[in-house]
This record gives C-alpha cells, sequence and structure tokens, in this order.
C-alpha cells in the first residue's frame, strides 16, 4: 500500500527540481556593499548585514534547533567571522554560499562548544515536560500553534544539524538543488535524497507525536 | 498561521516561525568589532607566550650542555688523581682562580685527607709542571 503523503512529498521534490537547476544569481546591491566591505567600510558592512539578518539568524536558528541560547550565540559568531572574512571573499562562489558556508561552521562550532559543557541535550522522550502555557499566548489558537512550534523543534533535534540547515534553506529559503550542492559541495543527487530523507524522517517523528506535516 | 485544527503542520511556515521567534532579533554591531579587534591581540599574546618558553627552553638545553661538558672535565681531572697511592677525599671541588689557568684550586670538608692528597699528588707528578 502506498503512503498518501510519502508521494505527496516525492512530488513536491521533483517538482522543485527544474527551478533548482537554474544558476545562482546574487543581488547587485549585496554585491556592491560587499564590495564596500571588504574594503573595510563598516556602514556598508551593515547595511549588508541588515539586508541579511533575517536570513542568518533563520539558518542559525535552524541549525541549532531553535535553541534561543545557542542560536544567539551562532549568530553574533556568525556576523564576526563575516566582518573578517569579508576582506578575503575572491568571488569563487556566490556571495550567498560565502555567507551561509561562514554561518554553517560558526553555527557548528558553537554546537561543538555546547556539546562539550553538556549544556543542551533535550531528547524526543522529553517533549510532555513543555509547558503549554506561554506568557505570549492570548488565546486557544496561539497556544495551539506555539505547541505545534514546539514539538516541530523537538523534532528538528532529532535531524542531524546539517541536514536541518539544509532542509531550512530548501523550504524556507526556497533555495534550490544547484545552490544547496554548490554551498555543501555536494551533487545533486546527494542533495535531493538527504532533503528527502531528513523531511521523511521529520514527517515520521511528528507523526509519533499526533502530527501531520504538510 | 501554520498550525490548524487538523493538528497539521506548514512546514515552511512552521520553520520560519519557530527560526525566527528563537533568533535575535538585532545585530550587535558594536560587539562584532570589539570582538574582531580582541581576536589578533589575543593571537599576538598566545605567539608572544609560545616565543618565551620557546626561548626558555633553548636557553636551558644550551645551559645544560655546558654545565654537562664542565663536570665531564673535572670528573676525568679526579680520576686521573685517585689512580695515585692515597686515597682520594670524600668530597672535593676543583676550580680555576678567575682566568689563571694555570693554578687549581682543591677544596674538601676534610683538611687532613686534602693536605696528604696534595702532598701525594705532588710527590708523584713533580715532573710534571702544571
Amino acid at each position: 500500500m502506498i503512503d498518501d503523503t510519502l508521494l505527496v512529498r516525492t512530488m513536491r521534490v521533483a517538482k522543485k527540481e527544474p527551478d533548482s537547476l537554474t544558476p545562482v544569481v546574487d543581488d547587485p546591491f549585496d554585491l556592491e556593499l560587499a564590495v564596500e566591505a571588504s574594503g573595510g567600510d563598516k556602514g556598508a558592512f551593515e547595511r549588508l548585514m541588515w539586508r541579511w539578518w533575517d536570513r542568518i539568524r533563520g539558518y542559525c536558528a535552524a541549525f541549532v534547533a531553535f535553541d534561543a541560547e545557542l542560536a544567539e550565540e551562532a549568530a553574533q559568531e556568525s556576523l564576526i567571522r563575516i566582518y573578517k572574512a569579508l576582506p578575503k571573499w575572491r568571488r569563487e562562489s556566490s556571495l550567498g554560499a560565502y555567507l551561509y558556508g561562514i554561518c554553517r561552521t560558526a553555527s557548528a562550532d558553537v554546537m561543538r562548544r555546547a556539546a562539550r559543557h553538556h549544556a543542551h541535550n533535550v531528547q524526543v522522550e522529553t517533549f510532555d515536560s513543555f509547558p503549554l502555557e506561554s506568557h505570549h499566548s492570548t488565546g486557544e489558537g496561539n497556544v495551539l500553534n506555539e505547541e505545534a512550534n514546539r514539538m516541530l523543534a523537538v523534532a528538528m533535534q532529532k535531524l542531524d544539524p546539517e541536514d536541518r540547515a539544509m532542509l531550512y534553506l530548501h523550504e524556507v529559503e526556497d533555495k534550490g538543488l544547484a545552490e544547496l550542492g554548490e554551498m555543501y559541495g555536494l551533487p545533486l543527487g546527494t542533495v535531493k535524497s538527504r532533503l528527502f530523507r531528513a523531511r521523511d524522517k521529520l514527517g515520521t517523528l511528528l507523526r509519533e507525536m499526533g502530527y501531520e506535516l504538510h | 498561521m501554520s498550525f490548524t485544527k487538523k493538528r497539521t503542520i506548514e512546514l515552511k511556515g512552521a520553520l520560519r516561525e519557530s527560526a525566527l521567534e528563537s533568533a535575535p532579533s538585532f545585530p550587535d554591531f558594536s560587539q562584532v568589532y570589539r570582538k574582531a579587534e580582541q581576536r589578533p591581540q589575543r593571537v599576538r599574546r598566545l605567539a608572544l607566550s609560545m616565543s618565551v618558553v620557546a626561548v626558555t627552553a633553548i636557553a636551558s638545553f644550551l645551559v645544560g650542555i655546558y654545565w654537562y661538558d664542565r663536570s665531564s672535565s673535572d670528573t676525568a681531572l679526579i680520576d686521573s688523581w685517585s689512580s695515585i697511592s692515597s686515597s682520594a677525599p670524600t668530597a672535593l671541588s676543583i676550580d680555576t682562580l678567575g682566568e689563571q689557568q694555570d693554578r687549581v684550586v682543591v677544596a674538601s670538608t676534610q683538611n687532613t685527607t686534602v693536605n696528604l692528597f696534595v702532598q701525594d699528588l705532588w710527590e708523584s707528578s713533580s715532573g710534571i709542571s702544571w
């Protein structure tokens, strides 16, 4: 018997493939700012980072499985490294791939440091202990929405950090297979299968928690 | 909204929402500049302390080699003296008198033994000029 949800997921990935093979083009204004920032212009650096801030912080947060403390540390560490690395950028890769690459190594280092200190080790089995009430909640819908997001965060923690970050870029930032392949140094087939496996595992974990992924 | 009453999660919306909720809202550029400038200083400090350690190790090695050579020559001298008929003093140190390489100071905790030793040495090597 064919699982309907599996079929839907397969079709979604397959549908995205042609678009994802288009070449990666950087925003000309971003490029201009990057060139000025690499020459030591702090104003240009700040403008560039403001334009990229949601993408950087979102990626870092996804990499560290939405842990607020680690996400802040990873985002800040990424900014420091970007500031220091921009003068060394030789345009061998797209600006986006370069920036995400820096965020990736910064987030991985932050996670490694945290693991050494045994600071964060939440297991799926402990998700019942999460409080459902929140001071931000204003109604039943919000409470349920927050609970769903918490379950998603718990399920994301069970994925490999690289896989969940890749899934985030594909789903949220609409990064195609070619761009992800360039970013991770992987062939298209590998990127595709890793995305499929990550989404499949996430769906399975969420189903165990009583949620359906769409 | 990423959540509906059917307990379904719309992945794109939920991922974006979770990421932006957990991530910091504003970048702290002052901290970025401060830390970026601190890092080379930290590297320089580390390099400096490593250089000090290396210089100390090399100096200790050279002093050790010099001391070893010096002790060896003293031991050889004492060994040649111990072949003389009278027994060598129990504690003996030998040194030259400043720049005068032709004079040797012999010291021991037992004066009598030293006197006998020097006397024997003088008699047995009277043909040798010191």
